[in-house]
């Protein structure tokens, strides 16, 4: 365990010291195997290095921190269970990035519902900005409420077009990949897209016109 | 192309999703119409502040809630109830472990049934005699028994042939022995292998047929099963050498 623990240092070290990423993959690489073959402790590592970028996602997929810490766990295990799927040659980024949104896609159908909890919901538990210890409350308190809109912004959206677009515009994903992700075509892609912009659009300008009348 | 038709195609250009021909038509197009180019900045606009809600802060001890809640089923699925392992166990051995069973439960039943039958047998001759009689394969090798003439028994075993089993049988004993000197129902009152009538004077189920042989019949326990003596009739001073038949 200690070697493990030392393994990571030594990995986010390569990170923060700028070593080649390839360096890095062979790094990964060689955990991935380690884990392939059930060592728990070699997949702990992966978890801790992939955590909090595929709790951001679930995060947007499904638009509260529980349902997305539930997803996320669900995340590991089936990518642990199907690690022996992974091709050495694959991006494991993009593997399990493709997981999240299973995961998430399958949490949705289970809720029946493609809608994020509400503002007041997350703001009565109190879980936005809880390690904002140190920020300044106003500001944190209008970076939550900026959440909460965009929540409820992409609350409007259709199942499919929440996931193209938090894949394509917020995640970043070049289409291609999110058609692959998505198991779809490039073009379906960019109708999914386009109608959610424009439905993102709508909400924004709605947004704007209450802001004017509230003055 | 008109501004209906670019319109479609703004929410595209605005991040970069339109192919080189397309993007320059659209860009040409903005260049000329007012109205495009203020539906293209409102996506731009919708679009940055999209982007500007990044997810939550995560507090570190929720972020490791994560790595915990995994490595807590890992263990769980690493060492699996007692039931799931000797699943797993077997699950390789499962022809081996069928044919086990299967034979342990033919054993056993075979077992049940050989006690079962030696028990009724050993009741029988209990019932019939009033004291505990030996098995029936050691009455018939073992020196002749004692023949008893006379009546049936006042306590008479269960029967466990038919009226009509027992009415042929009878036919077939009175021809047998060429007269009907024995009364019907001495004659099927005879299941158990203990008591038989001695001469057929005496109006027993043992009858000298024509030949001048002695014929004993020993119904067993089993209904299917019935011992048949051919005897030769004895003479003075020689004993009779029994002949067995069974059916």
């Amino acid at each position: 365990m200690a070697s493990e623990v030392a393994e990571i240092t030594l990995m986010t070290d390569g990170l923060r010291f700028g070593e080649t990423a390839k360096s890095v993959d062979a790094a990964l690489a060689a955990i991935i195997e380690r884990a392939r073959g059930g060592n728990t402790a070699a997949f702990e590592q992966i978890v801790i290095r992939y955590q909090r970028k595929v709790l951001a996602t679930a995060w947007r997929m499904l638009g509260n921190q529980d349902d997305a810490r539930d997803a996320a766990q669900e995340v590991f295990l089936r990518a642990f269970k199907y690690l022996n799927s992974f091709k050495s040659d694959q991006d494991f980024a993009g593997w399990l990035h493709r997981i999240t949104v299973n995961v998430c896609r399958d949490a949705g159908r289970k809720r029946n519902q493609s809608a994020f909890t509400s503002f007041e919901d997350e703001r009565d538990k109190g879980s936005f900005d809880r390690a904002a210890s140190d920020e300044n409350l106003e500001t944190a308190a209008i970076r939550s409420e900026q959440r909460a809109l965009v929540a409820d912004a992409l609350n409007t959206l259709t199942r499919k077009e929440r996931a193209a677009l938090v894949l394509r515009d917020l995640e970043g994903l070049p289409t291609e990949e999110v058609a692959r992700i998505l198991g779809t075509s490039e073009a379906t892609v960019r109708s999914q897209v386009s109608a959610a912009r424009a439905k993102i659009k709508q909400f924004y300008e709605r947004l704007l016109r209450r802001a004017k009348v509230i003055r | 192309m008109n501004c209906r038709r670019f319109a479609e195609l703004i929410p595209l250009y605005v991040e970069g999703d339109l192919a080189e021909r397309e993007l320059s038509r659209v860009r040409s197009h903005l260049q000329a119409c007012a109205a495009c180019r203020a539906r293209a900045d409102e996506y731009e606009a919708s679009q940055a502040w999209l982007r500007a809600a990044e997810p939550p802060d995560f507090a570190e001890a929720f972020v490791d809630s994560v790595r915990l809640g995994v490595m807590r089923e890992l263990a769980a699925t690493e060492a699996p109830p007692l039931f799931e392992r000797l699943k797993v166990w077997f699950a390789p051995r499962r022809l081996a472990a069928a044919t086990v069973a299967l034979t342990a439960i033919f054993i056993a039943l075979a077992l049940l049934i050989y006690q079962g039958r030696s028990r009724s047998g050993h009741h029988d001759s209990e019932v019939a005699t009033g004291e505990p009689a030996p098995p029936v394969e050691k009455m018939v090798e073992g020196p002749r028994p004692a023949l008893v003439a006379g009546p049936a028994p006042a306590h008479r075993p269960r029967r466990r042939t038919t009226p009509n089993r027992d009415a042929s049988l009878a036919t077939r004993t009175r021809r047998d022995a060429g007269h009907t000197s024995a009364p019907h129902d001495q004659l099927v009152a005879q299941h158990a292998p203990e008591t038989v009538p001695a001469a057929p004077a005496d109006g027993g189920n043992a009858a000298t047929n024509s030949a001048g042989r002695l014929r004993i019949e020993i119904q067993t326990a089993d209904p299917n099963i019935r011992i048949i003596w051919f005897a030769p009739k004895p003479t003075d001073g020689e004993a009779p050498k029994p002949m067995r038949e069974t059916l």
